[in-house]
């Protein structure tokens, strides 16, 4: 009786723990779902800012997979290739292609446009070639 | 605490209680505790006192120090009272205090974290009961108070009860490492004393330390520093420590035999470096009061510092606020500017344009165009900063992270190695800087200044407060949300202003 008293008490502790570092990872998740959603449109060249926070949801997408956090990245890429088409800005989404390659490009192509999707390929082909031959 | 009554609530608590419960206690958060002056009571005292850090601890002996005295000044001793309760202490042999101060304080405080002690010569910090520590222990070898007297214990002397005494107070014994003396190497009083010992055994010890430390000031203000620690340790704990007599004897004399005249400019050079609060009075007597004058000086060459920092500062910031206007730069800045929309020697091969590009887009060739900019084809007008035949090409062409070492080469310098200007940004810097910037997470390196830096990073000029161009036109630093980090800010400073820039003394 005691023993099995004292399992339920280890087993509790261990959900709870499990609970709050779940607890804590979906708040950060709804923290950059709330942040992405309300980017409807990119001005100028979207700027260090948005770039900052396309990274850092990447970031933390490639460790805590969240489909909607996903989807809510992709969209906001796309609108920033509307008005910015520089090759570098794919290194923004570097960690979650990297560390889940088919999930995330899946969901990316989906929102991206067609012309979007084109220029996305080609400017990952220009980031590779630049890390080979340099840019000088 | 009665644990079997613990164990029973655990048992009646249903999983949903404890889910609650949990619950409750991560909505309330952490808590204050309030300390009421009903709840002033000696162990609450102990508790708040053990959680004050060394710094707090220092500040607080070192305040109440100087409440007694001056609470010691205005009392008047032959006040019967005060009489009464001297006269008590007396009649029962009270011999628990060391002093004075002892009496009136619990002995939570009677612990000074700012007491050194002597062992073998080495200092040493003590534990909490006061319990001078091993000299080659790391708490005490990795303490970095430490350097103010010298050198660590380093060199055993490689045998059980043997010690090794420290050379700067006992001389370099047989093999210039220290005296190694027969004693109980866990005792601090007997390990000083058989040092004290023997020290005095080898002749004309006294003479041959008084010369070495009058011919090495470093030395000397050292020596000084182990002096006036001990003289702090021996006027309040004489009883614990049974070396202070001799030791303190030795020390003294020492000291003032080696303070000469000669010594005093470089000693009050030296001296702001081991002069504290603590041991000014001590490092006064001993010095014939140089402790006063090094802290004055230490004051005066703090003050020069500041004077010339902020005038160099302000040169600097005169020779940059000019830098774009200077008719080279303004030339690079025009040719950049215009090369941003044009396609360069066939670097856009390999892209969809081939004359022309839009002005706002990148071609990963960063580096290319500013050096093209900067060392322009002898057909383009404009001043130059070198001939185009220096231009290495293609996969010779080293990347923008490495960009400050063709610069270097034409007279350019990063602003950010002077320390007046190492607050500078790419956005706070004036117009004319040429900024080198890192890749990180990349997976290529070079080696730039010595420091390893993700290749091939990026370069651009700003060329005024809202463009900062390379094979493109920004509007803002190219950090590109934090994956290139700047390094370098590079400038030509001229001559003129480098030559009214001071030395900063140290």
């Amino acid at each position: 009786m005691k023993t099995q008293n004292f399992l339920k008490f280890i087993l509790m502790m261990v959900f709870l723990m499990g609970f709050s570092h779940h607890t804590l990872s979906s708040s950060l998740d709804q923290h950059y779902i709330e942040k992405l959603q309300q980017i409807k449109v990119v001005k100028g060249n979207g700027g260090n800012d948005l770039y900052a926070l396309i990274r850092e949801s990447a970031q933390h997408l490639s460790v805590n997979w969240n489909e909607k956090l996903a989807i809510e990245i992709s969209r906001v890429f796309n609108e920033l290739s509307n008005v910015n088409e520089n090759y570098f800005l794919v290194e923004l989404l570097a960690p979650a292609v990297e560390k889940h390659k088919d999930k995330f490009k899946k969901i990316l192509f989906k929102n991206l446009s067609k012309k979007n999707r084109v220029l996305y390929e080609k400017n990952v082909e220009m980031v590779r070639k630049e890390e080979r031959e340099g840019n000088g | 605490m009665d644990l079997s009554k613990v164990r029973n609530f655990g048992e009646s608590m249903s999983s949903t209680r404890w889910f609650i419960l949990w619950g409750l206690t991560l909505l309330i958060g952490a808590y204050q505790q309030d300390i009421h002056a009903k709840d002033f009571h000696p162990d609450t005292i102990r508790l708040a006192y053990d959680d004050l850090t060394f710094k707090e601890k220092t500040e607080f002996h070192h305040t109440l120090m100087k409440v007694l005295e001056i609470q010691t000044k205005s009392t008047k001793y032959s006040d019967p009272k005060i009489n009464v309760l001297l006269e008590k202490i007396s009649q029962h042999n009270f011999s628990g205090p060391d002093s004075f101060i002892d009496l009136f304080l619990p002995s939570t405080f009677a612990n000074d974290p700012t007491l050194y002690c002597h062992f073998g010569g080495w200092m040493a910090t003590m534990d909490n009961d006061e319990n001078c520590m091993l000299p080659w222990s790391r708490w005490v070898r990795g303490d970095a108070e430490m350097e103010t007297f010298g050198a660590t214990y380093e060199h055993s002397c490689g045998g059980a009860n043997l010690f090794r005494c420290n050379p700067l107070i006992f001389g370099p014994g047989e093999d210039g490492k220290g005296i190694c003396t027969t004693t109980d190497d866990s005792d601090p009083n007997l390990s000083t004393s058989s040092c004290l010992e023997d020290f005095m055994q080898t002749p004309d010890a006294l003479e041959n330390k008084v010369n070495e430390l009058q011919e090495d000031p470093q030395a000397l203000a050292q020596y000084l520093a182990i002096t006036a620690e001990t003289m702090r340790l021996c006027e309040v704990r004489a009883r614990k420590f049974s070396y202070c007599n001799d030791l303190l004897h030795l020390l003294e004399s020492t000291s003032k035999a080696a303070v000469t005249c000669e010594a005093h400019d470089s000693l009050v050079s030296l001296l702001p470096n081991i002069v504290t609060p603590f041991n000014e009075d001590e490092l006064n007597e001993i010095t014939h009061g140089l402790g006063a004058e090094a802290i004055r000086y230490a004051r005066e060459l703090e003050e020069r510092q500041e004077r010339i920092s902020r005038e160099n500062r302000e040169v600097l910031e005169e020779a940059l606020a000019g830098a774009a206007q200077e008719s080279t730069m303004a030339a690079t800045i025009e040719r950049i500017r215009n090369n941003a929309s044009k396609c360069l020697r066939g670097l856009c091969k390999g892209t969809e344009y081939s004359s022309s590009k839009p002005a706002t887009k990148s071609i990963a060739k960063c580096a290319a165009y500013v050096k093209h900019a900067i060392y322009p084809y002898p057909s383009e007008s404009g001043e130059r900063y070198a001939n185009f035949s220096e231009y290495p090409w293609g996969r010779d062409a080293d990347d923008a992270v490495e960009g400050g070492n063709w610069l270097k080469d034409h007279g350019f310098e990063n602003i950010l190695d002077y320390p007046e200007m190492s607050h500078l940004t790419p956005e706070t810097a004036p117009p004319g800087a040429i900024i080198v910037y890192e890749k990180i997470n990349s997976r290529r390196n070079s080696t730039v200044d010595g420091v390893r830096r993700g290749a091939p990073g990026h370069i651009e000029i700003k060329a005024s407060a809202n463009e900062y161009i390379s094979d493109f036109i920004n509007d803002e630093p190219t950090r590109i949300g934090g994956l290139r980090r700047p390094i370098a800010i590079y400038y030509q400073i001229p001559d003129s202003y480098k030559e009214r820039l001071q030395e900063v003394p140290q």
